[in-house]
């Protein structure tokens, strides 16, 4: 009777030393879909024991209650989420716990927990069709399983939309010593993810840069430095012109999703300006067929525009193969049998692009090349004669045409470059004065600006 | 005008625009967005294909008919996309057949098509010998520089080369720096003088990424609808 006692009371002290969290608060977690809910609650001063808090969620204030997460009191800050300061939901100091919303409504709405279930059946079926090998049933399966996920996900959402209520308790070896009072919150999705909002301003910025000069460019002239890879392209349809031998145009192995496609498909209309005019045939094989498609009507339009529609053959642009090594030893064939006087890479390439450089480069072609690849500029640049780096590729298309419009983003390209040097120079200097004076602190905040969230 | 000029720039600059700020939207309508967006281009692109084998069909065929030169290959061609193309419907394009043995189609794809695309991926070894001779013939003082570094490099970079030059420099120090301990330098320098300048070209490749984008955007750049339609 007396340890029972001794039991109670030592319960009782501890529960009068432990203090329910201050300043607890449940609200919707920012920058995301939905089916997330943020808690913050104050430093405590029992933090840093061997106590934890256990997050609880219900969707009614009466509870059942279901664990939606734990934090250590040692841990959990707000200081340690990887967000900007700009965007962070408490004070560096205060506890942070991101819960998923999603236990609470599995675990107590019907509908939802009957959506799972038919989710779950639909997995033993795919199991039980692939142990069997039935890969069409497999396929077939998997279909079901994608629109019961999406039924689900809606159901989730709908429901965590609406109000849920979450407290915390203090807990010590399963022992409830404190807990909040209840709070309630909503998970809905939100219209902006204030995190990225650094690199929105930038953007903005930059647009702007660029539209302002595309207008000052229909104004006045503005200076163009030569790029000798472009103004190479000349003597190279001249040669092929002469030596009366065709010329190779590739636009890459990326569909429209890269905008280097879009700049080889540009340029390449240039080119077949000038092929029209000299009378050389052009040749253009591809790997895409959605390129292939856009490249057709561009080529067929610049031969319109210089005036020489007959001279269009409808062949000009073929399909290959869609298969990289095929596409590779494909157009290396036709090289070796045709020997173009002329080949040009644009646009983005992968392995094949050693391949097809050291072919032309074998049969004497004079070649230019222009990628945004990184990682294959090494192999154009030791294989072609002229290399357009990175964004000259992107220019090639306004040097070409000489169209205003497109020379002023260029000038506005080049603002950006200068505003990234003078950012980088700056940025070195301020982050050795702020570490020789001692405020990291302040450095972090300013390297937050220019982070990608 | 109005169906090949205007109604394209409009659908260009609105899905540009949307696009865009889709980036900045975490709501689940903005992802559903994207997520269909995706789909449909995997739909589009598989009707375009449709173009694309016309295309192929009717180069091949023309050299056929014509007898132009290599022929041969183009009737290769033609037998070996009947061939594949009968494998694949008689296999259901299936690899594997309950059981786990290949199908016909399966049998092609792993002991035809995978050797001949491996095989042309494998020259690729002989091309990066050939390119880097023709690289490192020290003709110039540029020429000479780089053949110089890429030795350094590449006794960097290899374990046997890296044991030779530490056993030849040992414990060697110029000025604080271990000379004999060349795997580090050169992942300093891999880090301090490679690295800023691959940066560099890919931010000066996002600026044009971005500006060519906008051309898109606001019908500026028209070429890749056949023209700017002017």
């Amino acid at each position: 009777m007396n340890a029972v006692l001794r039991t109670v009371f030592a319960a009782v002290l501890v529960q009068q030393q432990v203090a329910p969290p201050a300043n607890f608060r449940a609200f919707d977690t920012s920058n995301d879909a939905g089916r997330s809910v943020t808690l913050t609650w104050d430093r405590m001063p029992y933090d840093g024991s061997d106590l934890e808090y256990v997050a609880l969620g219900s969707t009614s204030a009466e509870g059942p209650w279901v664990e939606v997460g734990r934090a250590a009191s040692t841990g959990h800050f707000a200081a340690e989420l990887d967000w900007p300061f700009w965007a962070r939901p408490a004070s560096d100091d205060a506890h942070l716990l991101n819960v998923d919303v999603s236990p609470i409504i599995e675990a107590q709405d019907g509908e939802l927990k009957k959506l799972r279930e038919e989710e779950r059946a639909i997995e033993q079926k795919i199991k039980a069709a692939r142990e069997a090998k039935e890969e069409h049933r497999v396929t077939a399966l998997e279909i079901d399983l994608k629109l019961a996920r999406e039924r689900s996900d809606s159901r989730l959402l709908a429901v965590a939309s609406g109000n849920l209520y979450f407290k915390l308790q203090v807990v010590r070896a399963g022992q409830v010593l404190a807990q909040t009072a209840v709070m309630s919150a909503t998970a809905g999705g939100n219209w902006f993810d204030w995190r990225k909002l650094n690199n929105f301003l930038f953007t903005v910025a930059f647009c702007a840069v660029i539209l302002v000069f595309i207008g000052l460019a229909k104004r006045r002239k503005l200076f163009l430095r030569q790029i000798p890879g472009l103004a190479a392209i000349d003597e190279a349809l001249g040669r092929a012109t002469e030596m009366g031998k065709p010329v190779y145009y590739m636009t890459g192995r990326e569909d429209f999703t890269k905008v280097s496609t879009i700049a080889a498909v540009s340029i390449l209309g240039e080119v077949a300006k000038k092929c029209a005019k000299f009378g050389t045939e052009l040749k253009v094989p591809h790997t895409l067929a959605i390129v292939y498609a856009v490249s057709e009507e561009v080529t067929r339009q610049a031969y319109t525009q210089v005036g020489r529609p007959d001279a269009y053959r409808p062949g000009t642009n073929f399909y290959v193969t869609d298969d990289q090594f095929g596409y590779t030893a494909a157009v290396d064939g036709m090289m070796v049998r045709e020997k173009p006087a002329a080949v040009i890479y644009m646009g983005y390439y992968y392995a094949e692009s050693l391949v097809l450089a050291e072919t032309g480069a074998s049969i004497g072609a004079i070649q230019i090349a222009g990628t945004d690849a990184d990682h294959q500029l090494p192999f154009f640049v030791t294989a072609c004669d002229y290399t357009l780096i990175g964004e000259e590729l992107y220019a090639a298309g306004a040097y070409l045409s000489g169209d205003p419009n497109l020379v002023g983003t260029l000038r506005g390209q080049d603002i950006g470059k200068a505003l990234i040097i003078g950012f980088a120079l700056l940025g070195t200097v301020v982050s050795l004065v702020l570490t020789l004076a001692g405020r990291p602190e302040l450095l972090d905040k300013i390297l937050q600006v220019f982070k990608a969230y | 005008m109005l169906w090949k000029r205007h109604i394209p720039v409009l659908i260009a600059f609105l899905t540009g625009v949307v696009f865009a700020l889709q980036f900045y939207v975490p709501h689940q309508i903005s992802q559903d967005l994207l997520l269909k967006a995706n789909k449909w281009m995997s739909i589009i692109a598989s009707f375009v294909l449709v173009l694309g084998v016309i295309s192929v069909v009717q180069v091949h065929y023309s050299k056929v008919r014509r007898q132009e030169a290599g022929w041969g290959y183009s009737l290769i061609f033609f037998i070996s996309m009947l061939v594949m193309t009968a494998a694949g419907a008689a296999s259901e394009g299936n690899v594997l057949i309950p059981g786990g043995d290949r199908t016909v189609y399966g049998f092609m794809y792993d002991f035809l098509w995978a050797p001949l695309s491996g095989t042309m991926f494998a020259t690729l070894a002989f091309y990066v010998a050939s390119a880097a001779f023709r690289a490192f013939r020290a003709k110039t003082l540029s020429a000479a520089l780089l053949l110089s570094f890429a030795i350094v490099f590449l006794f960097g970079k290899v374990p046997l080369g890296e044991w030779i030059w530490s056993s030849i420099w040992g414990d060697a120090n110029v000025l604080g720096w271990k000379v004999g301990n060349l795997g580090t330098s050169i992942e300093w320098m891999m880090n301090h003088i490679n690295l800023p300048a691959r940066r560099a070209i890919i931010i000066g490749v996002a600026l044009g990424v971005i500006a060519t984008s906008l051309k898109v955007i606001f019908g500026v750049e028209r070429t890749y609808m056949g023209g700017r339609g002017d």
